[in-house]
């Protein structure tokens, strides 16, 4: 009897998705280092409708589909803030200390995991007040997360260390460590939970990592300094270079580089929405939005100084989308 | 009167004193400068000063003696013997010579204090005659909390500002006399 309450209750749950009853904009949020604050641009029509002001140097983003809220990282500020992706006002801020960086929001929106670049930790905050619940040590010099589909491991790049911790989110516990290149920065997983990838910006590769073994199936040399990874749902998986100011399209079963193209210099974040690639240029301050079919890009949206958009910065509505 | 002024002599001590550690709390974020200069010569006379690797000296002021291990190629390097003291090196990460654009990459711990320093110098069409950019993204030279003044951002920027001004005129004046 209680099994099956708790099945209805958890049912329900997966049911509501309060914003997208109604029809709401797609909506990109880039975090601007040097003008410390985030761009919203709607991406129904291109431009830039606000700018918010946020805590010093925000740079870490991550967004909760389901109930439309971003959360952002402020690594000079020390602070962690909670938006409102459709009314854009400000629900929680929390002073956590050190300096945050990556971040991630589980797929229940329950929790917030952000990496502590100064003090070699993962803080687990609660996704609606950012109250601070846990504290756990982690590797040198975290950077990038993410999480599995089912919200139960959290994948982090401990950067110094060549490593990607794996951490279980009941227990918190480390249950694996994966050796990959050096300084890996962004991770990147399939909508399966199937494939990880970690972008190593020393060794101008990407480690393609099988989740079931935690083990490395190839590595692949992609262009200089490479940064951040997403995967696209065919299996994809889409680098940022930075020094090379273009991005490299890889086979992830193949491990190979089928394309790489130009963008705008010094790229960083990068997303998928629908059929369209959306890459920040840190250099020229903009948003790049590319066919993902073309690899062409379609135009090029100014956003605010020094944009990094390090994490999923797109508001799509769709809880499985990249 | 005298209550309003300690009214807002302790709300401005605890403001401060509040604000202070975080002001103080600057972690290491990426800078970047760039600079222009137009030159009154064809692109493609002005790149073959600005695209020749190892000629830096024969225009920078600041330098004195350069040498490359494999002149233009990529991965060539240069040492860079800095006027009044220190050295650069200084490596070729990309070089397209039909859209004039070199790329650069110097080692840490160099005569400019800042760190993950990399550059490039593009010279384009403009007018009658060029424009060279050149532009450099950075951190400074101190990568941990609360930097000496001499390795914060601050000095960083405007170490590598001086660099490029200086270099970009020097140059213009170095083609345009010949």
């Amino acid at each position: 009897m209680l099994k099956l309450a708790l099945t209805v209750l958890i049912l329900f749950w997966f049911c509501l998705k309060p914003e997208s009853a109604q029809a709401h904009p797609v909506r990109a949020f880039v975090t601007n280092q040097g003008s410390h604050d985030v761009s919203v641009v709607d991406l129904d029509n291109g431009t830039e409708i606000a700018r918010i002001s946020l805590p010093a140097s925000p740079a870490g983003v991550a967004v909760d589909q389901r109930f439309g809220m971003v959360f952002l990282t402020s690594p000079d500020g020390s602070a962690v803030t909670k938006l409102d992706a459709l009314t854009l006002t400000v629900r929680a801020q929390q002073d956590v200390g050190g300096g945050p960086v990556g971040i991630a929001v589980d797929p229940f929106g329950q929790r917030v995991y952000v990496s502590d670049w100064y003090n070699n930790q993962l803080i687990v905050l609660d996704a609606q007040d950012l109250k601070v619940l846990h504290r756990i040590p982690v590797g040198h010099v975290p950077a990038g997360i993410v999480l599995s589909p089912d919200g139960r491991q959290i994948y982090l790049a401990e950067r110094d260390d060549n490593v990607v911790g794996v951490f279980s989110s009941q227990t918190l516990e480390r249950i694996g460590s994966i050796p990959v290149g050096q300084h890996p920065f962004g991770l990147a997983i399939d909508v399966q939970g199937n494939q990880l990838v970690a972008v190593n910006v020393q060794s101008n590769s990407v480690s393609l990592i099988d989740i079931a073994h935690r083990v490395v199936r190839g590595t692949v040399q992609v262009g200089i300094s490479p940064y951040c990874a997403v995967f696209s749902k065919d299996g994809r998986v889409f680098v940022t270079n930075q020094h090379s100011d273009s991005v490299s399209m890889i086979e992830f079963d193949s491990a190979t580089v089928l394309k790489t193209v130009p963008v705008g210099a010094f790229p960083e974040g990068i997303e998928i929405d629908g059929d369209q690639l959306f890459v920040v240029s840190w250099m020229e301050e903009e948003l790049d939005v590319m066919d993902l079919k073309t690899l062409k890009i379609l135009r090029r949206i100014p956003v605010g100084k020094n944009s990094r958009g390090f994490g999923r910065f797109i508001w799509s509505g769709n809880p499985v989308s990249n | 009167m005298r209550l309003t002024q300690a009214i807002v002599g302790f709300t401005a001590i605890t403001l401060f004193s509040f604000l202070s550690p975080v002001a103080e709390a600057h972690g290491p974020t990426r800078q970047k400068v760039t600079e222009e200069i137009t030159i009154n010569a064809s692109p493609d006379a002005v790149w073959k000063v600005v695209g020749d690797f190892g000629g830096i000296a024969n225009w920078h002021p600041a330098v004195e003696k350069s040498e490359t291990t494999k002149g233009n190629e990529i991965g060539s390097t240069r040492t860079l013997a800095i006027k009044g003291g220190g050295k650069m090196v200084e490596e070729i990460e990309g070089y397209d010579a039909e859209n004039k654009v070199i790329k650069i990459r110097a080692q840490d711990g160099g005569a400019v204090p800042a760190s993950n320093f990399s550059m490039m110098m593009a010279v384009t069409a403009e007018g009658s005659g060029s424009k060279v950019t050149w532009r450099g993204a950075f951190y400074r030279a101190y990568t941990n909390n609360d930097p000496p003044p001499d390795q914060n951002d601050e000095a960083a920027v405007k170490a590598v500002t001086g660099v490029f001004k200086s270099g970009l005129e020097s140059l213009k004046a170095k083609i345009e006399k010949k």
